[in-house]
């Protein structure tokens, strides 16, 4: 009887009562969205990052994540087998990375030269599938000293498909040495400052110019099963223990602190932000009822006459306030949920209102998403909210002597 | 003499107006037995209502004792005056005091909800009540759909509903046109010499105070 009560009294302004739940649900679908909106954006540069940029997992000596030095390798051929025993690691591709100056027929200027083995590359890098076939290819034809380049480097320094380049580096004996590339392939991966740093060659042209012994290396990229957390930290527990003491494993997260701190504390910022537009609207439906409540003080009195106990006063309108709130929350929530469902499979298009974030890696175009956990926090916070909102009402209702109240 | 449902020894009530303190009840002994039609008269100011609320467990006093079936109000606490009045007594005011969203037979159900009986058990009775006040017919109405009479009758079946020690009724009649009235008091009337219910009532209405077996008058706080 509370219960039908609370919800015929919820209707008696049937006015008042839309308007709150209204901003209920525009509060809820404007929060989803910006969650769902960052959490896609955000997911997206993440996935793009480990497919395309950063592996899972990357091996390097010690020294050599403090100085790019070509000295500063370490011997892969053991530790490659070990390492993909392991059931999460999917692939694993040992590489050579050396600074290097680039010269093309208009412009001079430094890059970071990976060799790779194509085959294992591909299977820890995307970058393959980001060059169109107009563009070349990925190492196919099996030319040797060919080269592929990103689309910012080839615009900069004007290079186009199968135009020669010349890398110049010292040598693991300290000698200044040089040679001539072709453009077999350009990759453009919508990163910027990426595609400008970085260019691949096959690592056995890149060891004969570099004299870099065999199976020596200086970063070894491991790509895992899955994305997820739990599989990243039983992967590293298992591959730590098979390095030396020169070396160093590190996550994705490691590798690009920003990333990982977007990552880390995105679910938070988003909660925050869900956290404020609830108290906002908790403002609201405190005033909603207690509205309410001072209307209904010769009722309340009443009830309290009668033999209606505090504790009873008090869940009616702890249940107004919430039935308000969820009724609201569960038509925000839903109609929250059909945008970003619909928006994560047709994507939305930022680049006219945000074109500028390309030039930061991020994508122009957002694929928004949300988590089961952000969902059912979210519903949490709604009924949270609804159940705060009543606390001030109730006490006043409380206070409410009922012989007084009965003769207004 | 019957036996007594309530007992009143030496009561006084002192409100304090800033520093003047107003006696609106003032030794007051008094002694209700089961099954009186009493009628508790004076004119405006007298105590009437803060007497009613006294026995009632609205209202503390400032001093004596109200003993309703040996139980003292005085040494109730707060909830145990709720629990109290939701089981001894039935309330039925000047102004019906009926909940608008709710219909006739909810109003009267309300209160055994309280008391936590079954719902199946609490429609029933709340039907039987609302026939034996002549609204059989309007159980699914709403307040606003009734008349001020038929309100009141709907307000009686709910003071009836939780089986009350007695029931006390401020003004009852005083918002209601004669024939509305007569019919409210006919009914009451009848349940209490039917069921042998009590009714103590506050009033200025002469109509009420010829039903009236007993009357106590009041006159500035004492019983004159």
């Amino acid at each position: 009887m509370i219960l039908l009560l609370s919800w015929k009294n919820i209707w008696r302004n049937k006015l008042r009562s839309i308007i709150i739940i209204t901003s209920v649900i525009l509060g809820l679908v404007a929060g989803i969205f910006v969650v769902g909106f960052m959490n896609g954006w955000v997911k997206q540069k993440i996935d793009s990052v480990i497919e395309i940029e950063i592996p899972h997992l990357q091996i390097n000596s010690k020294t050599f994540i403090y100085q790019n030095d070509i000295e500063n390798n370490f011997d892969i051929s053991i530790l490659e087998k070990k390492i993909l025993q392991s059931k999460r690691v999917k692939a694993l591709s040992p590489r050579i990375i050396i600074n290097t100056m680039i010269s093309s027929a208009h412009k001079v200027g430094g890059v970071q030269v990976y060799g790779i083995d194509p085959v294992k590359e591909k299977m820890v890098s995307d970058i393959y599938k980001n060059i169109t076939k107009e563009n070349g290819n990925y190492f196919n034809d099996n030319k040797p000293y060919s080269i592929v380049i990103g689309a910012k480097l080839a615009k900069k320094y004007q290079i186009k498909l199968r135009s020669k380049i010349v890398l110049s580096m010292v040598s693991i004996d300290g000698i200044q040495v040089s040679s001539a590339f072709r453009v077999c392939g350009i990759y453009d991966i919508g990163n910027p400052p990426f595609e400008e740093s970085r260019v691949f060659v096959r690592d056995k042209d890149l060891r004969e110019i570099s004299s870099l012994p065999i199976n020596r290396v200086h970063e070894t990229g491991i790509r895992l099963i899955d994305n997820e957390i739990s599989t990243l930290e039983e992967a590293k527990g298992f591959i730590i223990p098979l390095l030396n003491k020169d070396n160093k494993i590190r996550t994705w997260k490691e590798v690009n602190a920003m990333m990982g701190i977007y990552s880390d504390y995105m679910n938070i910022e988003l909660m925050v932000i869900v956290s404020i537009i609830l108290l906002g609207l908790g403002f609201g439906i405190v005033n909603t009822v207690l509205m309410s409540v001072m209307e209904r003080k010769s009722e309340l009195s009443m009830l309290m006459a009668i033999g209606m106990s505090k504790k009873k006063v008090l869940q009616m309108i702890i249940l107004e306030s919430t039935i308000l709130t969820s009724f609201g929350g569960f038509i925000g929530m839903l109609l929250g949920l059909i945008i970003i469902s619909t928006l994560h499979n047709t994507g939305m298009d930022i680049s006219k209102s945000m074109s500028s974030v390309g030039e930061f890696g991020f994508s122009t175009m957002v694929y928004p998403a949300i988590t089961v956990i952000q969902f059912s926090f979210i519903a949490f916070m709604v009924i949270l909210t609804g159940i705060l909102s009543a606390i001030y009402p109730s006490k006043a209702a409380m206070s409410i002597n009922p012989a007084e109240g009965i003769r207004q | 003499m019957g036996n007594s449902v309530i007992k009143i020894n030496n009561l006084s009530k002192i409100y304090k107006e800033g520093v003047n303190e107003v006696h609106a009840l003032e030794n007051i002994d008094l002694t209700i037995n089961q099954g009186e039609f009493t009628a508790i008269v004076g004119p405006s100011g007298s105590g009437k209502t803060t007497l009613l609320n006294m026995i009632g467990g609205l209202d503390t006093p400032s001093s004596g004792n109200i003993i309703v079936n040996q139980t003292n109000l005085s040494s109730l606490s707060y909830n145990e005056l709720i629990n109290f009045r939701r089981d001894n007594v039935g309330f039925v005011f000047q102004a019906y005091n009926l909940i608008p969203v709710l219909t006739a037979l909810e109003n009267v159900s309300f209160i055994m909800d309280l008391q936590n009986i079954p719902s199946k058990i609490s429609r029933k009775r709340a039907i039987e009540l609302l026939e034996s006040v002549g609204l059989g017919d309007r159980i699914n109405s709403r307040p606003s759909k009734l008349s001020g009479g038929q309100q009141q009758r709907v307000a009686v079946a709910r003071a009836l509903a939780s089986k009350p020690k007695f029931i006390l009724a401020d003004e009852p009649t005083a918002n209601l046109d004669s024939k509305s009235a007569e019919n409210l008091l006919d009914i009451m009337e009848q349940l209490n010499r039917k069921e042998n219910i009590t009714f103590i009532f506050s009033t200025h209405d002469q109509r009420v105070m010829n039903k009236a077996r007993r009357i106590i008058k009041l006159e500035d706080g004492r019983v004159v």
